[in-house]
């Protein structure tokens, strides 16, 4: 008999969604967080509700079309989740599903544009192009420089600051247990499932026994997957994100653009919120990452990200800006998230990488599916760590 | 004052000094003596810092700061500024110190620059961003924000905001003043408005008379510091003349006003530290001093990456630093009270000794004169250091005086309307939560105007004392860029 059903390490968005999910299905979860909920990337990123294919994903559209295809039909799931997440949370989360706009400015981006949006409507994504006057009649607040957008009239934004705690109070209300300051140090096979140690608050070694384990450690999931001798192929990616001062609301939609980093949108409280992908120096310790501080600031990111702002929306010149952050996110080598068992370590899940606040919740959804009856109700094998198979054949 | 820069857009310098205040302009003027090409940049249209706030030229104030205490500090300030080999950028705050890595390595460190105020932008404009080899963050302190309800009222002020109106525009900015806290700078400051010609209710310490006065009785302590000890013997004297009570184990609860401030309640303290709120009287008054502590401005240091420790009584978050006033980052000195709140004397001695360091590092004088030239100033600073603990210990009223003050009515965070009370029940939602920074994220509390610098100690200790563990675990806000929010337009360079 072991002690719980599903010992899940990580608090973000995903450990936290997966502790509900599963814990209203009757399993008995305990998260460890090694810190705060809350505290990595799912709490650090600005919220953004991108269901179009986004910048990073479009640089090899034509090598990347037919797992591109199968993303966005992510989309067009996560996008009915996200309708009913308040509803199901019983909480405010500020939800905003008012549209996205992805603006172009040359002919080449307008080209990228068509391209990526035919790729989108054969999966039954509802994307649209608009030229420049269709563009600036939706958005009078964007510049004469943009020349067309496509745009998603689900695509919105979400507060991160307050999502993942929803998530934590609810599954905890349904009974899992929420452990924070609870580094997991030891992960080993058991019988016939796995003993997981942590360092509990009066700073002494536990153990429990689980039946399964999942692995939603974001930027720490590939020392958890070590823990238990397997590869998990992700990497950190440090990020600078930037907010302005309170404004009257003037942009109610997301606004990314197709052929430069930036995401734009204004939080219900009045702030914009600015990122887009401009990178950050990861710290680093006696030659290797460091996490236990957040990344370096780069002045150039940060004056970069507020110029493609300001080209794009000229409003952001008047604004002061009130902070700049910056955190870490981890992505896979073929940029799609990890989801699934690792075959080679039955009872041992992951869940991790890639838009994890646009499809975290999702992501949670499924993987908690899988752990509980080995089906989804959307298949997830193309992002299965099967894939990176051939790294564990030699571990065991 | 010579050579203020004011037309180029980036600039360059061996060492800037972030503050041109005493620490500030000790430091420049050592440095600038072993031939260091030095910069200032302070927010303040004219050197000086808070304690040598100087009154704007039109006023024509011809005894500004006559006290005997500021003596050298007014000596320093007209030395510094006559001083041709400086370089000044004045009315601009730095909102970030960017280390700009190994590989460019003449100037390693970026400063950008925020002009305060507007129509000081874009042609002719102030620089905007200043590249030094050596930093020096002298920042200072402000007046610590205590949490009561109604602190927020107009007419709340804190006793350094006063006094920064006496001393820089020689006015008494009210009818009625009343004192509450447990720092000795409010009966320096109920006497410059006595002397100003204001009326004073009262002067109220939270501690009993023997421990505020105990600085008296302590000879060995003050040997060095005459100076001290006869201010504040002539301060008592004058306030008693006009008929000021100073009260001890008295403090404030509440402020009361429908706009501004009407009357104050107090309640007096206990033997133990508890406030008996049936023993409350009302005073009234349309201006009310609260001084209990000083809060170190470490936002920049922070930022910069500068490691911190926690010390309730010298000002929060305070750097840490060596025996030359090196900081962890390398690179990066501090002094004065960014080190820990210890005054004007203590800060220009800090910034005398990071100066010998700097010169050392940038290779103006080498390592046995480096020694030799800080041996007299250290010496000063160990003595002075002691009477500095004495005082900040003396002074601090315990962190439990605060918890009691903080009721759930009380605004926590005014930038986003956060009471203590709302912060209580999102905390009590969420028992996993518990470091300041974690708090910030859920309930929005330090992600306003003031990024913080008025809420994060009452958060600090609201958490601290509902978790039951030490400040330094609940640790704090994490320092961003910029220090003070900066126009977008402004910093891209793109004002149209």
């Amino acid at each position: 008999m072991k002690d719980i059903d599903v010992a899940i390490v990580g608090g973000g968005l995903i450990g936290c969604a997966s502790a509900y999910y599963l814990a209203k299905a009757g399993a008995r979860v305990v998260l460890l967080e090694r810190g705060q909920i809350n505290q990595g990337a799912s709490g650090q990123n600005a919220g953004s509700l991108h269901f179009q294919l986004e910048h990073r994903l479009i640089q090899n559209i034509e090598q990347d079309a037919r797992e591109l295809a199968f993303y966005v039909g992510l989309a067009k799931i996560a996008i009915e989740q996200w309708r009913g997440i308040d509803d199901e949370l019983g909480f405010d989360t500020q939800l905003s599903m008012g549209g996205g706009l992805m603006v172009a400015e040359t002919p080449e981006q307008i080209e990228l544009l068509e391209r990526k949006s035919r790729i989108e409507q054969s999966q039954g994504l509802a994307v649209e192009l608009l030229d420049r006057e269709e563009a600036r009649r939706k958005a009078p607040y964007v510049s004469e420089c943009v020349r067309a957008a496509l745009y998603c009239a689900s695509e919105g934004h979400c507060n991160p600051r307050l999502l993942t705690p929803a998530y934590a109070c609810k599954a905890a209300e349904l009974g899992a247990s929420i452990v924070t300051g609870a580094p997991v140090n030891a992960i080993r096979r058991d019988r016939d499932g796995w003993r997981v140690t942590f360092r509990n608050d009066a700073r002494s070694d536990e153990t429990i026994r689980s039946s399964a384990i999942l692995n939603a450690s974001g930027t720490n999931a590939p020392a958890v997957a070590a823990m238990a001798n397997l590869h998990l192929p992700l990497f950190p990616v440090a990020l600078t994100m930037n907010v302005t001062e309170k404004a009257a609301p003037r942009v109610p939609h997301l606004v990314q653009h197709v052929g430069r980093k930036l995401s734009l949108k204004q939080a219900d409280d009045g702030n914009l919120l600015i990122g887009g992908g401009w990178a950050a120096v990861l710290r680093q310790r006696a030659g290797r990452w460091s996490d236990s501080r957040s990344p370096d600031l780069k002045l150039a990111s940060v004056l970069g990200n507020l110029r493609v702002a300001a080209d794009i929306v000229p409003l952001v010149k008047s604004l002061r800006l009130l902070r700049t952050w910056t955190g870490t996110t981890a992505i896979t080598a073929d940029q799609l998230p990890v989801l699934g068992e690792i075959a080679e370590a039955p009872g041992y899940f992951a869940a991790a990488g890639g838009s994890g606040f646009t499809y975290g919740p999702t992501y949670a959804r499924l993987i908690s599916e899988q752990m509980l009856t080995g089906k989804t109700s959307y298949p997830i094998e193309p992002f299965s760590p099967v894939r990176f198979g051939v790294l564990n054949a030699f571990v065991g | 004052m010579a050579m203020v820069i004011t037309v180029a857009i980036a600039v360059a310098t061996e060492l800037a000094i972030v503050g041109a205040g005493p620490a500030g302009m000790a430091a420049a003027e050592v440095a600038a003596g072993h031939g260091v090409e030095v910069t200032l940049v302070d927010e303040q249209a004219v050197p000086g810092g808070q304690f040598l706030r100087q009154p704007p030229p039109q006023f024509g104030v011809s005894d500004w700061l006559g006290d005997p205490v500021y003596r050298e500090g007014r000596r320093l300030l007209e030395r510094v500024s006559a001083d041709r080999r400086l370089e000044w950028i004045m009315r601009s705050s730095v909102a970030g110190i960017f280390s700009n890595g190994d590989d460019d390595g003449d100037e390693p460190f970026t400063l950008v620059l925020n002009p305060v105020g507007e129509g000081d932008s874009g042609e002719g404009g102030a620089p905007r961003q200043l590249s030094a080899r050596r930093v020096l963050i002298a920042s200072g302190c402000f007046d610590l924000p205590v949490a009561f309800p109604g602190w927020t009222l107009p007419g709340v002020m804190a006793a350094g905001g006063i006094q920064a109106f006496v001393k820089s525009q020689q006015l008494v900015p009210g009818k009625r003043f009343l004192f509450a806290g447990s720092h000795p700078l409010q009966l320096v400051v109920a006497d410059q408005i006595v002397q100003a010609g204001g009326s004073v209710a009262g002067v109220l310490f939270a501690q009993s008379s023997s421990r505020a006065l105990a600085l008296l009785k302590h000879p060995s302590v003050l040997l060095g510091n005459a100076d001290k000890l006869s201010q504040t013997a002539g301060i008592l004297w004058r306030l008693r003349r006009a008929g000021v009570p100073v009260r001890f184990r008295q403090t404030v609860l509440s402020a009361n006003g429908t706009d501004s401030l009407e009357s104050v309640t107090t309640v007096p303290v206990g033997p133990d530290g508890a406030i008996d709120s049936d023993a409350a009287e009302e005073i009234e008054c349309d201006r009310l001093g609260v001084c209990f502590a000083f809060s170190t401005s470490s936002e920049l240091a922070r930022q910069a990456g500068v490691d911190c420790r926690w010390d309730a009584s010298r000002g929060g978050w305070i750097a840490k630093h060596d025996d030359n006033m090196a900081s962890s980052v390398p690179g990066v000195f501090v002094a004065g009270e960014t080190t820990g709140v210890a005054g004007s004397d203590i800060a220009a001695l800090e910034g005398q000794v990071a100066a010998i360091g700097c010169a050392a590092e940038l290779g103006k004088i080498d390592a046995r004169q480096a020694v030799e030239l800080a041996r007299l100033p250290r010496r000063q600073l160990s003595r002075r250091a002691r009477f500095a603990r004495l005082l900040s210990e003396l002074a601090w009223p315990g962190a439990s005086l605060f918890d009691q003050l903080m009721s759930d009515s009380a605004t926590l965070c005014k930038c986003e309307g956060l009471t203590v009370g709302m912060l209580r029940t999102q905390l009590g939602r969420h028992p996993d939560i518990r470091t300041a920074s974690a708090a910030k994220l859920l309930s929005r509390a330090g992600m306003g105007l003031c990024q913080g610098r008025y809420c994060h100690f009452a958060l600090t200790r609201l958490m601290a004392r509902q978790l039951g563990v030490p400040e330094e675990r609940v640790g704090g806000f994490t320092s961003r860029f910029p220090a003070k929010p900066v126009s977008i337009g402004r910093l891209i360079g793109d004002d149209s």
